[in-house]
């Protein structure tokens, strides 16, 4: 598997798994916790190397895909765990965690767009 | 007033408001920049769409008495949009392909955009400010 497709798959695994704690969270009617805070960084730094080598990559490519989707979803990806941080960290309650189970499952949907539009089945 | 509607559930709110409101305005930039003419009349009705869920998520964001207000009537004028788009996507499918946000009552997006209106209403009713007695 090549390193780029590895690494999304991590991202898709560790956006899944601070979802489903923060269903947990949620389920439990708890706030916030550092599990959740320090996996969001955890998953900001995969997504900011993802960008990185997203564009790389793409200025390296010899076939044309959705280039500005691409670029779009790499950026979007950046910007979801600290506009989801920032916005749910002043809540105490369980809707704190309630906003990072939306947001941690749009990021593995768009990390899927991802690779599909790298990989297009013809 | 504007801290009871930012709060709790209000926040979940705003934020998958936010998420439609990104996603809606690039999606409908994508289809209006490289595709209009393959479906003018949903492409516009997606930018109509993303600019409904920009101005819903500012509204509820800033929470004053008058964009709460404002907040109201997008929120109506969406479920209408996402039913009346929806119904006529599924009797005149030609107009409407799949990948607009409210084709086919937002199925490509779980039903979202019905459920979303009709709870933020109900969010904002429950917090409207409490009639002196």
């Amino acid at each position: 598997m090549r390193v780029i497709d590895a690494l999304a798959y991590l991202t898709i695994a560790v956006g899944l798994v601070l979802a489903v704690w923060s269903i947990v969270l949620f389920a439990r009617n708890q706030g916030i916790d550092d599990f959740l805070l320090i996996g969001s960084v955890v998953l900001e730094v995969l997504v900011v190397v993802q960008l990185i080598a997203g564009v790389i990559l793409l200025a390296g490519l010899d076939r044309s895909i959705e280039s500005a989707t691409f670029i779009g979803y790499l950026i979007g990806c950046v910007v979801i765990p600290p506009a989801a941080t920032i916005w749910s960290l002043t809540e105490r309650s369980r809707y704190g965690p309630a906003v990072m189970i939306a947001a941690y499952i749009v990021m593995p949907v768009l990390v899927v767009r991802l690779l599909q539009i790298w990989n297009p089945v013809v | 007033m504007a801290e009871r509607t930012r709060r709790g559930p209000g926040r979940l709110l705003i934020a998958v408001y936010a998420i439609f409101a990104i996603g809606a305005t690039s999606r409908a930039i994508v289809q209006i920049a490289t595709k209009f003419d393959e479906a003018p009349l949903a492409y516009s009705l997606s930018a109509f769409a993303a600019i409904v869920y920009c101005l819903a998520t500012y509204c509820l964001v800033r929470a004053t008495p008058l964009t709460r207000k404002i907040a109201t009537v997008s929120l109506i004028v969406e479920l209408i949009g996402v039913l009346t788009i929806g119904t006529l996507s599924v009797l005149v499918p030609g107009d409407f392909p799949q990948s607009t946000v409210w084709s086919y009552f937002g199925v490509g997006y779980l039903l979202i955009p019905v459920v979303l209106p009709i709870l933020g209403l109900r969010w904002l009713r429950k917090t409207a400010p409490q009639q002196a007695v």
